[in-house]
């Protein structure tokens, strides 16, 4: 026990005078430091111990850095904040400036005395003052003015003079080129950040093709269910309407304004319609080769076919998983896109009541319309597949000169609203409930080819090679522009009007700027429609190739 | 034009800013904010080292390690001002680090030479400090343990 104790005294003794000694030495004024070396026979004995391994101490921390930073968290932590490692160190760039900062503090200095000298003369806003550039009205040196220097005759002053105006231009030109210098170290780091956006942008699109390639799944996914629960004694469970997609791809705002994204060859003749859901998502295109196909725009890659017209389709719609086309061949056609790879068609309803090409077709909700060239509009079920009403429009004359591309150019129906556009220019506004017309529209000097409304106003395209937007709550003209060919199609939202126009261009009209733009007239062949959501931009050519532009 | 010099001498990061001075120079950054450029941020770092305040310098060191980050075309310059920043404060193996770093690029920057110079000289006198600390620490060592073996060996 005593052993123990006597052992722990002395122990505490020793860790006291190392404790002492060392602080006593280290912290002590440099003066008694200056002492402790002057003692020679000291200094002598630690130079010859330090000649042969000089080298080696310098690579180690000094003692009192030891000592001092190693226990302290703080000093730790301001260490590694601020110490720059050796691959740092290392990664030097060859380039030296003109000037160097430290030149351009100093030349800085001399404004900050200005600045302060006048907050001290008047005392009114002292708190937030800061060197203000090109706030000197006059670049003289203080206490030279304009006046002096043609009045002076001393010539001991003057050159003083010379000597002070000299070396604030010094100054001035450390200042200009620093300013210059840091410009390109600006112009760099914006490089650097268009590089970085790039790497980015690359990585929102590989997440939107692995999202798009898990809603694969999902749908797959929800048709075996589907497929298994058959088996079992049938529920007669409503269908629940879900959307078809949970996720939602944004890249196309990423692009540059007017940039394509892609282009793909999704048919061999000339493209007559399609339509699609969402930026990236599925798209249904119709030609002129008679096929309706099913893409998966991420992918740009076929994944169906619509089969069962018999001639071409001219219109089509799609939302959600919901397709309806309407064909040469008289009929219109709805399907299902979620049964496409499984061995029965996709195809729901068949409506085959019209007796002449169908031109024209819309739907909202249950309710689908379309025009023909038989002169009549039917309005169909598509729940059930039957005709509700048919309407006639055999009163309307074509105009003179035209021959009429298709007698029902375009139509649009909202609930009991039908918006409807026909070879004699005239929009017409009907009320389905009466069959009566409401309103019409007339202005247009060529037929009307494609038309859409919102809530607020009704844009209409002719043949004419003008684009009528009209108030749809005073029943007037708001706004109307002509492009130089005869217009194809076009669409609408609260920013743009975008439109095709019988040459290569797609034209959009940006209504918020006022402003008129193009994308893809360096195509050679011509475009003859666009679609559009959310910035992104479809546009189908003669040559059966589709482009897909951020707008 | 020995008042504009390229490279400032050790002295130059001895003589403290006015109060005024140094508030003009954090006025001007957070009149820049959020897009800062380099001078006024070594303007203010400057400053900072210029402090006779240990805690002002530490906190300009930390500006500048920030500026040679973000700004390779400064770096050159940058390890000089980092040198004598870290000379300063008492960092001197720092200090010794990027001056060697700068000399080894710019074998011929004479003012660098002399500030490795002056840090290592600083270094070996505080060597021999340190050596009279350690010196001290093995005679009490020794001393004690003498002191305990030998009250082992009384007790026996």
């Amino acid at each position: 026990m005593n052993l123990g104790d006597d052992y722990l005294a002395s122990t505490t003794r020793l860790s006291k005078a190392i404790a002492t000694t060392a602080s006593s030495l280290v912290q002590q004024s440099t003066q008694s430091r200056a002492s402790l070396l002057q003692n020679p026979h000291y200094t002598q004995a630690m130079v010859s111990t330090l000649n042969g391994s000089r080298k080696v101490l310098l690579r180690l921390k000094t003692t009192s850095e030891l000592l001092r930073g190693r226990f302290s968290t703080r000093e730790q932590i301001y260490r590694a904040t601020t110490e720059l490692a050796d691959e740092l160190l290392q990664d030097l760039p060859d380039q030296k400036s003109a000037y160097s900062l430290f030149q351009g503090f100093n030349a800085v200095l001399p404004d900050i005395d200005d600045v302060i000298k006048e907050d001290t003369q008047d005392k009114t806003d002292g708190t937030q003052k800061a060197i203000t550039d090109g706030q000197m009205n006059d670049p003289l040196p203080k206490g030279i003015t304009h006046q002096k220097l043609k009045t002076c005759q001393n010539p001991k002053i003057l050159a003083s003079y010379q000597k002070q105006i000299n070396y604030k231009l010094d100054l001035i030109e450390i200042r200009k080129g620093l300013a210059a210098a840091e410009i390109g170290e600006i112009d760099e780091k914006i490089q650097q950040l268009h590089e970085m956006r790039a790497v980015v942008l690359l990585r929102v699109q590989k997440f939107e093709k692995d999202e798009t390639y898990l809603e694969l799944q999902l749908e797959e996914l929800a048709d075996r269910i589907s497929l298994v629960k058959d088996v079992e004694p049938a529920s007669p469970e409503p269908e629940v309407e879900t959307p078809r997609r949970k996720t939602k791809p944004t890249s196309q705002q990423y692009y540059e304004s007017g940039s394509q994204i892609t282009r793909f060859q999704a048919h061999e003749e000339r493209i007559t319609t399609f339509d699609f859901d969402v930026p990236f998502g599925t798209m249904c295109s119709a030609a002129l080769d008679n096929t309706v196909r099913v893409w998966d725009l991420s992918q740009t890659k076929c994944i169906g076919l619509l089969e069962g017209h018999n001639a071409a389709v001219t219109s089509l719609q799609m939302d959600n998983h919901t397709a309806v086309t309407g064909s040469l061949d008289a009929t219109l056609k709805l399907w299902d896109l979620r049964h496409m790879d499984e061995g029965e068609s996709p195809m729901v309803h068949s409506f085959e009541s019209h007796m002449d090409e169908v031109t024209a077709l819309h739907f909202h909700h249950d309710t689908l319309v379309s025009g023909s060239a038989d002169r009549t509009i039917r309005q169909w079920d598509m729940t059930t597949g039957h005709c509700m009403q048919t309407l006639d429009v055999l009163w309307v004359q074509s105009l003179a000169g035209f021959a009429p591309l298709s007698f029902i150019g375009a139509l649009q129906c909202y609930d009991a609203a039908l918006a409807l556009g026909t070879a004699d220019g005239v929009v017409r506004l009907w009320d389905l409930r009466s069959g009566e017309v409401v309103r019409e529209l007339v202005g247009h000097t060529g037929s009307v080819t494609c038309l859409q409304f919102d809530s607020q106003h009704l844009a209409s395209g002719s043949a004419d090679r003008s684009i009528r937007i009209w108030d749809l709550r005073m029943g007037g003209l708001f706004d109307a522009f002509a492009y130089e060919s005869p217009i194809s199609s076009l669409q609408f939202d609260a920013r743009r009007i975008v439109s095709t126009s019988s040459d290569s261009s797609v034209r959009i009209y940006d209504r918020v700027d006022q402003r008129h733009w193009s994308v893809g007239e360096e195509e050679a062949s011509e475009c003859v429609y666009a679609r559009y959501k959310e910035g992104y931009l479809l546009e189908g050519r003669v040559d059966g190739s589709v482009g897909a532009w951020a707008v | 034009m020995s008042k504009l010099s390229y490279l400032p001498a050790l002295e130059d990061a001895n003589t403290p800013l006015s109060k005024e001075q140094l508030t003009i120079l954090r006025n001007q950054l957070s009149k820049e904010q959020p897009n800062i450029s380099i001078q006024s941020q070594f303007n203010y770092a400057w400053g900072l080292i210029k402090s006779a305040l240990k805690d002002d310098s530490k906190q300009g060191i930390r500006l500048l390690s920030e500026i040679y980050k973000e700004y390779p075309q400064r770096r050159r310059e940058c390890l000089y001002y980092l040198s004598i920043g870290c000379y300063k404060v008492g960092d001197y193996s720092n200090a010794r680090r990027y001056a060697e770093a700068l000399l080894e690029n710019e074998p011929e920057n004479t003012q660098a030479q002399q500030l490795k110079n002056l840090i290592e000289d600083k270094v070996a006198k505080e060597g021999l400090i340190g050596m009279a600390v350690i010196g001290g620490f093995l005679a009490v060592g020794g001393a004690a343990l003498t002191a305990i073996l030998t009250s082992k060996k009384s007790r026996r």
